[in-house]
């Protein structure tokens, strides 16, 4: 292999592993794209939907439910703190015992033990018993801690209450003899008609604060405890006590969420813009043991906080299966290409062995072709020149067609004198190369042949050839006979005469005394070279006497056995005759166009059989001049 | 023996030669490239039948030839002196040659070949097939 072919074999081959690879590359990202779009439009469907869910869920039940829960927790805190201040006042002990301005030593010990019972059981910071009468105010240690002064503002809860005839308050207050913020629960002893004072109990309020804390629901979110006017009194974060809901909130959300249309259970639930462009939730729930509100606020992205880590999980997922599908896909589109890419190899190689073995074949073709055309001049030396058979005849055509580029066929002629000379069609077996090489070999017989005085003998010359074709071509080889031979008219012309003698040729003739018939001298059947070629066979020399504008047709078989027509069967004899019969009196060239146009049109489309060769000639000295041309029925 | 066949093919004849049945058949168009090499194996088989061939039995031979150019009718010919021979020598051979009687030149060649054999040789005319 030169270095030129193996460059340009590899430079294939790079092209072809890069085309595989595009391809197939082609169709992974495809592919790969496909996957993941579908996977991601999977997931985030799937994200929105759980979104959507996350977010009705937030806003219907579970922010409902941490406001409801919180305000139950309070409520029920507040309930119990209710109640119990109730009892406490209710005791007819109490009762008693305040109404008697607390003189009645065994009433008070009993009252004493209640309020610090009531403390230490069940939880309360503070307990505590105020008369009306003596304005003590006494404590959870059973001690009087302060007396009821109507100028000290922080004394001003216990005497509205008693204005207020109300049975039960809660509010919280600053206790200044305790120094702390509490929620107290005031309950009216006595009527409301006449009240003896108030007895009640204290949540402080850092253990609600420590409640809040609880529900602390996500780092932004708010919890506050907020009254009609929206002042903040409890807050899950102790620095918004004190303050107003319109410091935290828009003052339209503000006013919504306090006095908006509430559900049956009370409850506002709205959402809002903060000043960040955050989304917020706020859900308002009623106190009911009071007049106050649950403010609960969280933000949109907080209580999705769990689509975070959905959203994450999903992201994962999907790239883990993204990433699982490419490879398997990778894996398997490998597994399916590898075999077509083996296949387009073994094309490839296919492809080059073919160009191979065809540039081979088509360089051994050539070859072959030139050296057939090498043949050819050689064969076309032998032949008779053009400006040969222009002198011996006063006129002839000549239709030599080998099949192949050389053939079988030959004519042949010998000149002896001015109007002496003898002319031969033959058709050596076989066409093609090996006919060929045959006509050479007769052409040399003949040669010999005619040297000798046989000239006007013609049936002796073919016995001589018969003979040289038994002795040279005909060796035996291995015992077996081989049957080449030939097909052969030979005439020996003499001025006017013509000596013909054939051998599977006859000599067909229009013109002179039979005008427009064809007169047919037999030759022998037998072929030159038949084991039996001349026994008790038609071998003779026939003699004709030229009559005027007589023409001589000598035809190999190549002509008749043409295969044509509509049932695809020879041309025949009787149509070549019948052809050469209508053309009597047409000029000789003008019958060759015939003659040949006959045969293309009835071949059609088949391939020729055959060499072929039709001779027609007429003699010198004939008185017959032809004119150019004429009528002639294409038979 | 073997049977002898070769399917037929452009340019060469259907061959089928079974020594069972003793009957010989060729039929088609011959005109090989190299008529020699294709009859050659034939005309080998031949020797071998005739040679085992005995008297008693009657050997039917059918040939058919639309077309058969000048060599391939040389080996036709080769084949028909091997079988003229047998039957020369007292063995029993008929030859049935079939014709398109609208084909000139097939009976024509027919007739060239019944000159040079003595067994009996009859010329039947072929049916055709749009009949």
């Amino acid at each position: 292999m030169g270095l030129g072919l193996e460059k340009r074999l590899l430079v294939k081959e790079g092209r072809r592993n890069v085309l595989y690879d595009r391809g197939a590359m082609k169709v992974i990202f495809l592919a790969t794209a496909m996957i993941t779009l579908a996977v991601l439009l999977t997931g985030a469907i799937g994200y929105t939907i759980t979104k959507t869910g996350v977010v009705d869920k937030l806003k219907s039940k579970d922010l409902h439910y941490i406001a409801r829960s919180m305000a139950a927790r309070i409520d029920g805190r507040l309930e119990r703190a209710t109640e119990t201040s109730r009892l406490l006042a209710g005791d007819p002990t109490v009762a008693q015992w305040v109404a008697g301005e607390e003189r009645d030593e065994a009433l008070g010990e009993k009252a004493r033990k209640r309020l610090i019972d009531i403390a230490s059981d069940y939880g309360y910071v503070n307990t505590f018993i105020v008369s009306a009468r003596s304005g003590n105010y006494w404590g959870e240690e059973g001690k009087i801690l302060e007396t009821m002064d109507l100028q000290d503002p922080y004394d001003r809860w216990f005497f509205d209450f008693l204005a207020s005839k109300a049975p039960i308050q809660v509010h919280l207050d600053y206790n200044k003899a305790r120094q702390n913020t509490y929620i107290f629960v005031n309950a009216r002893i006595g009527s409301a008609e006449e009240g003896y004072g108030v007895a009640g109990v204290g949540l402080s309020l850092e253990d609600l604060a420590k409640e809040f804390q609880q529900y602390r629901f996500s780092a932004g979110s708010r919890l506050w405890l907020v009254d009609e006017k929206g002042a903040i009194h409890l807050s899950d974060n102790l620095e918004a006590n004190g303050k107003s809901l319109s410091d935290y909130l828009p003052e339209t959300v503000k006013d919504e969420i306090l006095r908006g249309e509430p559900d049956k259970a009370g409850t506002t639930v709205m959402e809002y813009l903060d000043g960040a462009g955050n989304q917020m939730d706020l859900i308002s729930q009623p106190i009911r043991a009071t007049g106050w509100k649950l403010v609960f606020q969280v933000p949109r992205a907080e209580s999705l906080a769990v689509l975070n880590s959905i959203l994450v999980n999903m992201t994962l997922t999907g790239l883990f299966s993204v990433a699982l599908i490419c490879i398997v896909f990778y894996v398997v589109s490998r597994r399916i290409a590898d075999p077509y890419r083996r296949a387009l190899e073994l094309n490839e190689e296919l492809e080059r062995i073919v160009a191979e073995r065809t540039r081979e074949l088509s360089e051994k073709n050539r070859n072959i072709m030139d050296s057939i055309d090498y043949a050819k001049r050689l064969q076309e030396a032998i032949l008779p020149e053009p400006a040969e058979m222009n002198d011996l005849f006063a006129d002839h055509f000549l239709h030599w067609r080998p099949r192949d580029i050389v053939g079988g066929d030959f004519y042949w002629i010998r000149r002896y004198g001015e109007a002496e000379y003898i002319v031969a069609v033959g058709d050596c077996t076989g066409h093609g190369v090996p006919g060929a090489l045959m006509t050479m070999a007769v052409n040399t017989m003949l040669n010999h042949i005619a040297d000798e005085t046989l000239r006007d003998d013609p049936a002796g010359i073919l016995l001589r050839l018969h003979q040289a074709v038994r002795e040279t071509i005909q060796k035996k080889a291995g015992g077996e006979t081989r049957l080449d031979g030939l097909d052969i008219g030979l005439c020996s012309v003499r001025g006017r005469r013509v000596v013909f003698a054939g051998a599977g040729m006859d000599l067909n003739m229009t013109g002179g005394e039979a005008a427009s018939t064809v007169t047919v001298l037999k030759g022998a059947r037998k072929s030159v070279g038949h084991p039996r070629f001349g026994a008790g066979d038609m071998l003779e020399n026939q003699v004709v006497e030229a009559g005027e504008g007589q023409v001589f047709y000598l035809t190999t078989d190549g002509y008749p056995d043409q295969n044509g027509g509509p049932n695809d069967y020879p041309f025949g004899k009787r149509r070549f005759e019948s052809l050469l019969a209508s053309l009597a009196g047409v000029a000789l060239p003008a019958q060759q166009e015939i003659i040949t146009q006959s045969l293309s049109d009835y071949m059609g489309g088949e391939a020729q059989r055959d060499d072929i060769t039709v001779l027609g000639f007429t003699l010198r000295n004939d008185k017959v001049a032809y004119g150019d041309g004429g009528e002639a029925a294409n038979g | 023996m073997d049977k002898l066949y070769i399917a037929g093919a452009k340019g060469t004849p259907e061959v089928d030669f079974d020594p069972l049945q003793h009957t010989l058949k060729l039929s088609g168009q011959s005109y090989p490239e190299n008529a020699f090499k294709f009859y050659e194996p034939i005309l080998r088989w031949v020797d071998a039948y005739l040679d085992q061939l005995t008297t008693e039995v009657n050997v039917v031979i059918d040939f058919s030839f639309p077309y058969i150019n000048t060599s391939s009718s040389k080996c036709v010919m080769m084949l028909l002196e091997k079988l003229d021979e047998a039957f020369q020598k007292g063995k029993q051979l008929s030859l049935n040659w079939y014709y398109d009687e609208d084909n000139e030149s097939e009976l024509e060649c027919a007739e060239e070949f019944k000159e040079d054999v003595t067994m009996p040789f009859q010329l039947i005319p072929r049916e055709r097939k749009d009949d």
